[in-house]
């Protein structure tokens, strides 16, 4: 079925068409973002369960925004009484002009841009589902997970806690203009299996996540990988210290989305191109990995947690190629850094919710497949390790180190998994070291949408990465 | 709907239990390219949390169903809500616990919290910060917020608190002719701190030269280390985590009451407290998020659990039932100055990418950005580029604690903390 719009947005809309037009009276740009995303999340442990409604990012609200003499200004809110638009207009004035009173108090230079083009457009986008997170049964989709976390308890000596968790949002955003009108309305759902095992003091923990853009109907395929979550997290228990050096690595979709993520997804988001916080402005059309390598960004690039018809300043997702071959083309950007730089918005202008600011944000970030099997990666390496599985990430765009940790290594040796494993694995490097030691990639590529990202240690979104599995060399401690 | 209106459709219904919390947050951001705007941003938003709790029918167990609403929300949609929330508290029925009663809860301050004069402060602020040619701020985010927070339970607690939160994040970049380099930073505080965000960012000033010319961090196998900025909160939080009522119940801490938790230790040991103020923190409240008071008490002494803290729930099945949930607390100082923790060799980690503490495993990590090699003979070299890792479990054994003592937002712990045996992977 079609995903529904918020039947709220609809009725809201004349009333914020209203505020637009009387600002639009005395500013050189108005546009607002008004949401209303519903969820349910199911949280199943073997002794703590809980049901809420509240996702990453359920919300109801209405941000407007503002440009006058080159200064751009924002006033959120949901407090509002929609009946009376006069009242909404005289305190967005009020407020703002509060703030510029403060900016001239203490002399503040303003970083001028100029007005965002208003063009007359039309628009209404809705995905398909076959459940709605707000429609859903949730006694059925409740008894899956106590299911799923039952059978998980029983399958090994060491479990202490199986946790099955499904949530599902469905998203309603509204933009307009003075001159535009555009709604979509869509549902993506996550799920978790985690197994926390214990054996004489010590604890590990695994996990297998599921995303998709559909609705809580993605929950069935969670029960299948209970036993090897299991598994997988007791072969921890076992794992041994990793010895520091450089090795010949192959790294898993997971592990590879995770690099795609932070080297060149942070590293050319070009809010920071307007702030000469990134590397990578300086590195256009220049080599930045072997001619293995190709990577894409976009919400139309794959359908997951993130792929919108537009995003949250209006602009139609899109699909970039960021790196052709080695060569870095083009970053991604959000309305008014492009402003800014002279260029044209991708599509990933993102807020973590509407009362948050738009900042320039990845979608799906996923290396192109290659030619190579994984077994035919792995035979290739001498002493090297396979990678799998991934706990966090983070990147440093001025100077182009990553980290990443990674849950565990798989020892090979003269081609072949030896069964010894490593734990945990943390990888460092230089990005162009890294993806230029890049020389075969899979055949195969998955993409995954269970975690967010955050801007520096804030401004949490929903973001989805992946690609094929990678040879390369990395500094693993 | 008004959280009074939400009151009287609860207290019509069958659940056995409820909790609302209600929070309107009205704030002010500014955001700097350099020091000029980029924008400027005002919110007011309010958000209503239900929780519905369902007691079975043996009156063995409970179960809860939460959700979040809007101020706007009709009638009509909360009785379906609070319906909904019943029948779904139904189906995921744990051990049975009970809600906290009122307490003798001191009165909440009523001062007006003025987001204008806070932001006129933090502007002023980053704008007498005195930059070099080489050290300077390429960009910094100010979050002002006036927080008014009422938690209302059915079984008769009523509070409301105000209270500022403020956040600054900062990036300091410094060049010279061959490169250009960057620190990032949060800081989480009630209103501006003037004199120690100036100190703090000039401290990340000093940083920039040593990093320019830093060296690639050599092999250094496992050794001594050195945690001397904000990330060594992280180390602490493994106690704090160890502490919580969830971790015990759940089987994921081993902390035991009365027992010491390092007996083979040959360093300092732990001493942790709760603290209901802490000056400067964004974290003062008089109650937490559920309604329950906070106490200054401690939590483990010299490497001994005393009490456990944490939510109702877990709390109840702990028999820890006069607890609450942590907001601000304080580690006590060790038996070493900071200069004798400084005596190499030690690897002294002042920035790093991300560092992190898995509260649960006890593993740590994190790539070096900026670090000090502090060499036997006194000389000291900055090291930039590869990581360190081990094991919290195992390097509580000889963990040393410095005497001076720094506060990051929430929490008091000493100023430098040093930890043997830990791995160093070189860069080289």
């Amino acid at each position: 079925m079609k995903v529904p719009f918020s039947e709220y947005l609809t009725a809201l809309a004349p009333a914020v068409k209203e505020v637009i037009n009387d600002l639009a009276s005395d500013h050189d740009y108005v546009s607002a973002l008004a949401t209303d995303s519903k969820g349910l999340v199911i949280r199943i442990g073997s002794r703590s369960r809980s049901i809420s409604n509240k996702t990453m990012t359920t919300e109801r609200g209405v941000v407007f925004r503002v440009c006058k003499d080159k200064k751009y200004a924002e006033y959120a809110v949901n407090t509002a009484d929609w009946s009376d638009t006069k009242q909404i207009i005289k305190n967005i004035r009020d407020e703002l002009n509060a703030q510029d009173k403060l900016l001239k108090e203490t002399k503040t230079v303003i970083y001028e841009t100029g007005a965002l083009d208003d063009e007359k457009r039309e628009f209404f986008g809705q995905r398909d589902a076959e459940i709605l997170p707000e429609k859903a049964d949730v006694r059925a989709l409740t008894e899956k997970l106590i299911a799923v976390s039952n059978k998980g308890m029983k399958a090994g000596p060491d479990v202490i806690e199986c946790i099955a968790r499904g949530q599902s949002t469905h998203i309603s955003k509204m933009f307009l203009t003075p001159e535009s009108d555009l709604r979509q309305s869509y549902v993506y759902s996550e799920g978790m299996v985690a197994a926390v095992v214990s054996r004489d003091g010590r604890i590990r923990e695994d996990y297998k996540s599921f995303s998709g853009l559909c609705g809580p109907e993605l929950f069935d395929e969670m029960e299948g990988s209970v036993e090897k979550v299991v598994s997988d997290a007791e072969e921890l228990l076992d794992a041994e210290s990793i010895e520091p050096g450089e090795y010949e690595i192959v790294t898993s979709p997971e592990v590879t989305g995770l690099i795609a993520h932070e080297a060149f997804g942070h590293g050319v988001e070009m809010d920071m191109f307007v702030k000469h916080r990134a590397l990578g402005a300086e590195y256009i059309n220049k080599r930045v990995a072997s001619d293995q390598v190709t990577m894409h960004e976009g919400a139309n690039c794959a359908e997951d947690v993130t792929s919108y018809f537009f995003d949250d300043e209006g602009v139609p997702a899109g699909d970039v190629t960021e790196i052709d071959k080695g060569i870095l083309r083009s970053g991604i950007c959000d309305a008014l850094a492009a402003k800014r730089l002279g260029v044209k918005p991708t599509g990933n202008g993102k807020r973590e919710n509407f009362s948050h600011k738009v900042y320039t944000r990845m979608t799906n970030t996923v290396f192109d497949s290659g030619e190579y099997t994984k077994e035919e990666m792995i035979s290739s390496i001498k002493y090297g390790y396979l990678l799998e599985g991934m706990q966090s990430g983070m990147e440093d765009p001025k100077h182009w180190g990553i980290q990443c940790i990674i849950q565990k290594g798989r020892e090979i040796k003269d081609g072949k998994l030896t069964g010894r494993v490593v734990s945990p694995v943390i990888m460092t490097g230089y990005v162009p070291d890294l993806l230029g030691n890049i020389t075969m990639c899979s055949k195969d590529r998955e993409i995954f949408g269970s975690g967010g990202c955050g801007k520096g240690h804030k401004e949490w979104v929903k973001v989805a990465d992946g690609g094929p599995y990678l040879k390369t060399k990395a500094r693993l401690g | 709907m008004k959280a009074d209106e939400i009151v009287k459709i609860l207290k019509e219904s069958e659940a056995s239990f409820w909790r609302i919390t209600d929070t309107r947050t009205r704030g002010w951001e500014f955001y700097f390219i350099r020091h000029s705007l980029d924008q400027n941003r005002s919110k007011d938003i309010e958000n209503i949390t239900v929780t519905v709790f369902v007691k079975s029918e043996d009156g063995k167990g409970m179960g809860s169903a939460t959700a979040e609403m809007g101020p706007d929300e009709s009638e009509e949609y909360v009785r379906l809500t609070v319906k909904d929330l019943i029948f779904q508290a139904g189906l995921v029925t744990d051990d049975y616990y009970e809600l906290k009663s009122p307490e003798d809860i001191p009165a909440p301050g009523d001062e007006d919290i003025d987001i204008n004069k806070i932001s006129s402060d933090f502007i002023n602020t980053m704008k007498d910060i005195p930059e070099t040619e080489v050290t300077f701020m390429n960009s910094y985010e100010i979050f002002v917020n006036s927080v008014v927070r009422r938690i209302i339970t059915s079984t008769g607690i009523d509070v409301t608190e105000k209270y500022p939160v403020s956040l600054l994040e900062t990036v300091v970049n410094a060049k010279d002719k061959d490169h250009e380099i960057e620190f990032y930073k949060l800081y989480d505080s009630g209103t501006c701190g003037k004199k120690e965000l100036q100190s703090d960012i000039l401290k990340t000033f000093k940083y920039g030269p040593d990093r320019l010319k830093a060296t690639k961090l050599p092999n250094l196998g496992k050794m001594d280390v050195v945690f001397s900025s904000e990330d060594a909160l992280r180390i602490y939080e493994f106690f704090k985590d160890g502490l919580d009522t969830s971790f015990k119940y759940m089987k994921y801490s081993s902390f035991e009451k009365g027992k010491d938790i390092a007996p083979e230790s040959t360093g300092d040991k732990v001493t942790l407290k709760t603290l209901r103020y802490l000056e400067g923190s964004s974290q003062n409240r008089i109650t937490d998020s559920e309604g329950s008071l906070i106490k200054d008490e401690v939590l483990m002494e010299a490497g001994v659990p005393e009490a456990f803290h944490g939510a109702t729930k877990f709390s109840y099945y702990m028999g820890e039932k006069n607890t609450f949930i942590i907001g601000n607390y304080e580690v006590s100082g060790g038996s070493y100055t900071g200069q004798q923790l400084l005596k190499g060799p030690v690897l002294e980690c002042v920035f790093f990418s991300d560092f992190q503490v898995d509260t649960l495993t006890g593993d740590l990590f994190g790539e070096i950005r900026l670090a000090y090699l502090h060499n036997e003979d006194g000389t000291v070299k900055s090291v930039t580029g590869g990581s360190i890792s081990g094991n919290v479990k195992e390097l509580m054994n000889d963990m040393k604690m410095s005497t001076e003592r720094v506060r990051y937002d929430n929490a008091l712990i000493p100023e430098y903390t040093r930890l043997a045996g830990v791995t160093v992977t070189g860069a080289e």
